[in-house]
C-alpha cells in the first residue's frame, strides 16, 4: 500500500477493528511508520482500562417512560394502531401516576409560593410627602427656638425660649380680633371655594 | 391721571403681584390664671380651637383667647407684611414664597418681629388645614401663641 489510508481506516487501525485484505494492507503500511505503531500500542494498553472502568452499556435515565413515549410517536405517526411497547408495557397505576405526580408537586409549588411572605421593603421617605424640618434663625442673642411636628395638634410648633414678655402694660388695640378683609389696595383675592 | 393709568396697567402686567395664596395670623393668648387681665377686647375662642391646642402638650394651657387678627396674600414674587395687632406693631410677620412642593404645599420665608426685632426666621413648608403654631413671649402671667395657616387662592378674574 503506497497512498496514505485515509483517517476513518487508521482509526480503525489503532483500534484493532480491521479485518482481512484491509487490515493488512493498512498494516504494510504501518510497518514503516514507527510513530504510527507506537500510537497502536498505546491504544492497545488504555483500551483494557477504560473497559474495565466504564460500563458496556449505559441505559438512560427513566428508559421505560421514555421508551414508551417514542413507541406511541412512531405508532400515531405509522396510523398502525396501538402498538405495544417490546420494553415492557407500564400498568395502570404507572402510567398515571408520572403525569398525576407532576400536577401534585407543581399544586404544592403554588401553593408553597402563597404562603411565601415577602421581606419587608424600606421606603426611603418621599421628600414631597415628608419635608425636611424648617431651618430656624433666632438672631436675638439668648432667644432658642425648637420645632417639630405635633401630630394631636395636627400642626408644626415651634416653642421659642429666651424671648423678651412683652409688656404688661401693653393693651390689646380696639382692632385686636376683628375679622378684616385683605387691603384691597394690595391685591384681589378670589380664594377657593371649600 | 395718565400716571394712575400706567401704574394701573403696570400693575396688571406683573406676574409677581399673582395672589398664589393667603396668610391668616391669629394672636391666641394662653394661660393657667386669670384670663380676664387680657382685658375685655379679648375674644374667646372656638371649642375647636381650645382642644386642637389643648391637644399638645407644649401648648396645653387651661384658658385661651383670641386676642389678634389678620389675614393677608401671598404674592408670586413679592413679600408680604401681617399686622394682627393694628396700629400696633409689637407683633409682625414677614411672609414671602421660597418654593411650591406640591399642589397644596408651599414653602414660605417667615419671620417673626415682636417689639420691632426681628425674633425668628425660618422656611417652613405650609399646607391648608395644618398651622404653623409659635409658643412666644409671655404677657399678663401667660404666653402668646401665634399661628400662621395658608389658605389657597387665587388672583382674580379680570
Amino acid at each position: 500500500m503506497n497512498t496514505t489510508p485515509d483517517e476513518e481506516l487508521l482509526a480503525l487501525w489503532v483500534d484493532d477493528a480491521l479485518e482481512g485484505t484491509t487490515a493488512a494492507e493498512v498494516e504494510a503500511w504501518a510497518a514503516s511508520r514507527p510513530e504510527w505503531l507506537e500510537r497502536r500500542e498505546q491504544a492497545r494498553q488504555v483500551g483494557p482500562l477504560l473497559r474495565a472502568g466504564l460500563p458496556a452499556v449505559e441505559e438512560p435515565p427513566y428508559a421505560e417512560f421514555f421508551n414508551a413515549r417514542i413507541a406511541r410517536e412512531l405508532a400515531r405517526e405509522s396510523g398502525a394502531g396501538a402498538v405495544a411497547p417490546s420494553f415492557g408495557a407500564p400498568g395502570r397505576f404507572r402510567r398515571w401516576f408520572l403525569p398525576a405526580t407532576a400536577v401534585a408537586g407543581m399544586m404544592l409549588c403554588f401553593w408553597a409560593g402563597t404562603r411565601i411572605s415577602p421581606a419587608p421593603v424600606v421606603v426611603a421617605p418621599d421628600p414631597v410627602a415628608a419635608p425636611p424640618a424648617p431651618y430656624l434663625y433666632t438672631p436675638e442673642k439668648g432667644v432658642k427656638a425648637a420645632y417639630f411636628a405635633s401630630q394631636p395638634a395636627e400642626a408644626m410648633v415651634i416653642v421659642l425660649d429666651g424671648v423678651a414678655a412683652i409688656p404688661d402694660s401693653f393693651e390689646i388695640p380696639d382692632t385686636a380680633s376683628v375679622v378684616r378683609e385683605p387691603d384691597a389696595a394690595t391685591a384681589e383675592i378670589d380664594t377657593a371655594a371649600p | 391721571m395718565l400716571a394712575l393709568v400706567a401704574g394701573r396697567a403696570l400693575g396688571q402686567t406683573d406676574p409677581g403681584k399673582d395672589v398664589i395664596g393667603t396668610v391668616t395670623v391669629v394672636v391666641y393668648y394662653a394661660t393657667n390664671g386669670e384670663a380676664a387681665v387680657a382685658g375685655e377686647r379679648a375674644k374667646a375662642v372656638t371649642e375647636e380651637v381650645a382642644e386642637r391646642l389643648g391637644r399638645e402638650e407644649r401648648l396645653k394651657f387651661s384658658k385661651y383667647l383670641e386676642i389678634g387678627r389678620d389675614t393677608k396674600p401671598l404674592f408670586r414674587s413679592y413679600e408680604n407684611w401681617s399686622q394682627p395687632l393694628p396700629p400696633s406693631d409689637e407683633i409682625l410677620l414677614r411672609f414671602e414664597a421660597l418654593s411650591k412642593l406640591s399642589k397644596e404645599q408651599m414653602r414660605l420665608d417667615l419671620e417673626l418681629w415682636l417689639s420691632r426685632k426681628k425674633i425668628l426666621k425660618t422656611n417652613a413648608a405650609m399646607e391648608p388645614g395644618k398651622p404653623l403654631l409659635v409658643l412666644g413671649p409671655e404677657w399678663r402671667g401667660g404666653r402668646l401663641i401665634i399661628s400662621v395657616e395658608l389658605a389657597p387662592g387665587r388672583p382674580k378674574k379680570p
